[in-house]
């Protein structure tokens, strides 16, 4: 074959191109992240690093992030990658089985690092093949978004707690008329067609369910029944949002915003565009409604180093910077996230809105699931969910159909 | 008496040609506003604060006019740097691809050679593979090349969609043109160039503004090349910048109907002016006939 | 050697005017399209660091996978009804805009009708999710003057998806053929329309008659070129349905996309893409064919 060879030249021209810079070494940070804060906050920040590391540069490539994941792939087939990458933990297992990335144990084991490990949100470091892969720049917990004025319209006080409560508000919230809805599910196949992941797991979750058993798939479970059909209940209640099949996730977040659904089930960082955008919303975050489980799904940006790097120790010597308390915390605030480095949590939580305290409360009280990270083809998986979902919801298949479907094209996805 | 005759006869010529133009405007007008509404919403939402996009029951008319999407976007520098490469891209694209693609089809229209047909499915054929998969490769080529990161790079890729449509276009409209132009002009001791640029192209002008249009509006739209070719925040064009609107945790929808309101602005001015100049050319091309 | 540089001359002057555009799309396209069918000859590559050659294997997996086979029928539908919907469009409101009105009448019409063209396809399928929603403009106009009595979501239901698509698609694609027809128009002689008129023929009879054999080397082209895009049209798929809901609007195009970037099957969307050229291919050398009949 000769696609190596022509990948040999190809990088051999790009290190000519690389290598007449000073003795300064540049780095490359790829990511999506300066393209959720415009403000240029990214941008002061690989200035305030530069400014205390004279000897690197950083310079950011900033993808939408729709595109971060195919970029990090075609990039090092080219032999361009990044050396420090914007990672999302549900790309991992694929991008390990190619061997994009640098395990970081031997990084993380230094003397001099600026953070302690065990500080750290430990979804993302959990080893896998006996390794760790990436560090979290910061964390989103799942919450559940509440407009409390429609809770109250439909004769509540506070809001929905258990499954039969929330069952209950979003029918009745539902019933309120005028195009409003309990509760919508984005099961657009639109890509990145990730509603399943956004808003099933989150229930699935706090219902003490699974998605993988190990790194093997395990979805026609009886738990992941359970919640499909609790799911399927609060269709034929009418509760849901019309239109679920077309549904994105932008749209169902801007009808919240709008104060057309009771109830948003996303992460926590959209407090911002939720409180940003529409002021007068009355409208507080509360924990996911469980099923006798007091677990949340975690989500975050991580950091992970190319295995393709030849400028690994700069690279680290950046992350380093990242998760240092004091710039993890304003890491963390620019995104209205939860830091990375969680000694950075009191400088988060200090003078925070009730959206961050609830947050915080979340992390304090409840355990934390991520399934993803170590899930094969997780990207394809979520399409299969979001397919078979829409024609539960069509009423085309039971429950346990649409899990015994999900589970066995996933396993033809992997073979 | 005939000649009142063939006055009424022209009075109700007129009468009916006035009615004719008068159905003609309301057709136009009628489908114009049919066509051109989803692009009336794109503005009506790039006007509003987005709450009230999502709002019930759907509003036409901005309830509270909103300017701030505009102000954002023409504020960032970011943005204007986005258009400033998008239009000089399209520009030079649009004026290579004329070029090289006319001449091109000026041989295939007007000579039969060896090997003819096969450089013709050859020039087509480049079109039939579905870009995505071509995107590696080729990415592979334009890093070769040295190219990567560069607007020359995305100048050689757009060139290499545009070319076949150029050539293809160009050699369906030079074909319509009869071949005694060319014999006269020839007996006039005109080369084959001179043929070309003397005699075919004024007559063939309206053809050469829609390739151009086409060219244009290609490059201007072109998404996944100038993302996967380009790296600096300098290099990004308008469709990588609008599409960084749409965000892991949501969608700027009045900031990138306004940017892609602000930047369509300029091309359709472009098309209205370069719309005379097809008019122009007919009349050229007419007094030549 | 004089005679050679004269002969070249003669028989070489077409070949000059050729070589730029060939040795452009020759150099850029030549190699990546030959890896395309290497690739396709593998188990997998790019993210395999040693690919095993497997021949034909993804071939015959291909046209075993019965997702190969819907997603072939939803193309045909797709590029047919998009390729007829934008002739129909292109050539009546090539000819309404043509018709005799002021010019100014005429550049304004003209280029409002182009607009549909002008925005990138993220913007357009973004837009047209919100009119299509349930609750969007559309649904909201179509109850209001009573011709559904519920909203319908119109790119969730698979009754309805593939016609949005085709809707979409029309409305995004007339304005080239409305363009390229125009330009046509103009370079028809108005003595072939008087003649015509002398000989008493209609509205229809001119159309038929006069406009479209003068037009045919014009219509042959944009219809081969525009056959050929939509038969692999990739972002407004995409981007609007996603091929869903389930597979109903699923194309070779977003199926080749799904392959390579979702799965991470480079060969088998090689493969896939191929395919697409060979269907592509065999249409083209029937066209050519046909072409040297009309010359």
């Amino acid at each position: 074959m000769k696609f190596p060879s022509v990948m040999k030249s190809v990088m051999a021209g790009a290190m000519l191109c690389a290598g007449s810079a000073s003795a300064q070494t540049e780095i490359e940070w790829l990511q999506w992240f300066a393209a959720e804060n415009v403000d240029g906050f990214y941008e002061s920040l690989v200035e305030e690093f530069e400014a205390s590391h004279p000897d690197i540069t950083v310079k950011l490539v900033t993808q939408p992030f729709g595109k971060v994941r195919e970029s990090i792939v075609t990039d090092s087939a080219i032999g361009l990658g990044s050396d420090v990458l914007g990672l999302n933990m549900p790309w991992t297992s694929e991008f390990l089985e190619i061997g994009l990335l640098e395990p970081l144990d031997d990084y993380l084991a230094r003397d001099d690092n600026s953070f302690a490990t065990a500080d750290l949100v430990q979804a993302p470091i959990g080893k896998i093949d006996g390794q760790v892969w990436m560090v979290p720049l910061n964390a989103f917990p799942f919450v559940m978004h509440v407009n409390m004025d429609l809770v109250e319209q439909a004769g509540f006080t506070a809001p929905p707690t258990t499954w039969e409560e929330f069952s209950e508000q979003a029918t009745a919230i539902a019933a309120l008329g005028d195009g409003i809805s309990g509760f919508g599910i984005p099961l657009s196949s639109q890509p990145p067609a990730n509603g399943p992941i956004l808003t099933f797991l989150p229930l699935l979750y706090a219902n003490g369910g699974r998605i993988m058993d190990g790194t093997t798939p395990n979805f026609d479970n009886p738990k992941v029944v359970e919640t499909l059909q609790y799911i399927a209940d609060l269709n034929d209640a009418g509760a849901l949002a019309p239109g679920a099949a077309s549904r994105t996730g932008g749209v169902d977040l801007e009808e919240f915003i709008a104060g057309r659904t009771g109830f948003l089930i996303s992460p926590g960082v959209h407090a911002q565009a939720i409180e940003g955008r529409n002021a007068d919303l009355n409208y507080v975050a509360a924990a996911v409604p469980n099923n006798g489980t007091k677990a949340y799904r975690v989500h975050g940006w991580e950091l992970g180093i190319s295995s393709g790097s030849d400028k690994k120790d700069e690279a680290w010597t950046f992350i380093n910077f990242l998760l240092s308390k004091d710039v993890n915390a304003r890491v963390a605030a620019a995104s209205n996230a939860l830091p990375g480095n969680l000694s950075a949590l009191d400088i988060v939580g200090e003078g925070a809105g009730d959206v961050m305290q609830s947050q915080i409360a979340i992390l304090a009280n409840d355990e934390p699931v991520e399934e993803l990270r170590q899930a094969p083809n997780a990207v394809g998986s979520w399409s299969l969910m979001t397919e078979e979902m829409q024609a539960m919801l069509r009423g085309d298949q039971t429950p346990q159909e649409a899990a015994t479907k999900v589970q066995s094209r996933w396993l033809d996805l992997i073979d | 008496m005939s000649d009142t005759a063939t006055n009424h006869a022209s009075v109700n010529e007129e009468r009916q040609k006035f009615y004719r133009r008068v159905m003609v405007y309301v057709a136009l007008t009628v489908v114009t506003l049919i066509l051109a509404f989803p692009i009336i919403w794109m503005v009506s939402v790039s006007l509003k604060p987005t709450v009230e996009t999502f709002s019930l029951p759907p509003r036409l008319i901005p309830e509270t006019l909103s300017f701030d999407g505009y102000v954002r976007v023409l504020e960032n520098p970011q943005f204007r740097r986005f258009l400033l490469n998008s239009y000089i891209l399209g520009l030079v694209v649009t004026l290579l691809s004329l070029v090289i693609g006319t001449l091109a089809a000026f041989g295939f229209s007007r000579y039969r050679f060896f090997g003819d047909k096969t450089a013709k499915l050859f020039v087509i054929t480049t079109q039939m593979v579905p870009t995505i998969t071509l995107l590696i490769p080729f990415f592979g080529v334009i890093v070769w090349l040295r190219l990567y990161d560069s607007i020359w790079g995305l100048i050689l890729t757009y060139l290499t969609f545009s070319l076949p449509y150029a050539v293809i276009m160009m050699n369906g409209y030079l074909d319509t043109i009869p071949k005694d132009f060319d014999e006269a002009a020839t007996i006039d001791g005109c080369g084959p160039l001179g043929v070309l640029f003397r005699v075919l192209l004024p007559v063939a002008m309206p053809g050469i503004i829609s390739t151009a249009v086409y060219t244009f509006l290609l490059s201007w739209n072109e998404f996944l090349f100038a993302l996967a070719l380009t790296r600096s925040i300098e290099m990004r064009t308008v469709p990588v910048g609008i599409s960084m609107m749409v965000g892991e945790f949501g969608l700027k929808w009045d900031e990138m109907m306004a940017f892609s309101v602000i930047g369509s602005l300029p091309v359709l001015i472009l098309f209205m002016l370069v719309q005379r100049f097809v008019v122009s050319g007919l009349s050229a091309g007419g007094i030549k006939g | 050697m004089s005679r050679v540089i004269n002969g070249l001359k003669e028989n070489g002057t077409p070949y000059f005017f050729l070589l730029p555009c060939i040795v452009i799309l020759g150099a850029l396209l030549s190699v990546p399209l030959y890896k395309v069918v290497e690739y396709s000859l593998y188990d997998n590559v790019i993210v395999e660091r040693n690919p095993t050659f497997v021949g034909l294997q993804n071939y015959s997996n291909l046209l075993t996978d019965s997702a190969f086979w819907s997603a072939s029928v939803n193309t045909l539908i797709f590029t047919l009804g998009s390729v007829i919907g934008h002739i129909i469009v292109g050539t009546g409101l090539a000819l309404l805009v043509n018709a005799e009105i002021h010019p100014r009448a005429q550049t304004v019409f003209r280029s409002l009708l182009i607009l549909p063209w002008i925005f990138t396809a993220v913007v357009v399928a973004l837009n047209w999710q919100l009119l299509l929603n349930p609750f969007g403009v559309i649904n909201y106009g179509l109850t209001e003057i009573g011709l559904i009595d519920t909203p319908i979501d119109w790119l969730g239901d698979p009754a309805f998806a593939m016609w949005a698509l085709l809707l979409i698609s029309t409305w995004r694609g007339y304005p080239f053929i409305m363009v390229s027809f125009l330009s046509g128009l103009q370079s028809i002689p108005k003595e072939l329309y008087e003649a015509a008129e002398i000989d008493g023929a209609g509205f229809f009879a001119k159309f038929w008659h006069v406009t479209v054999p003068q037009l045919k080397p014009v219509i042959y082209g944009v219809a081969l070129l525009d056959l050929i895009w939509t038969f692999q049209l990739f972002p407004l798929v995409w981007l609007t349905t996603g091929g869903g809901p389930g597979r109903s609007t699923e194309v070779l195009s977003t199926m080749t996309f799904r392959q390579g970037f979702v799965d991470f099957e480079f060969s088998q969307a090689a493969t896939t893409a191929v395919s697409i050229l060979i269907i592509s291919a065999a249409f083209t050398i029937l066209y050519l064919r046909n072409e040297k009949q009309k010359i």
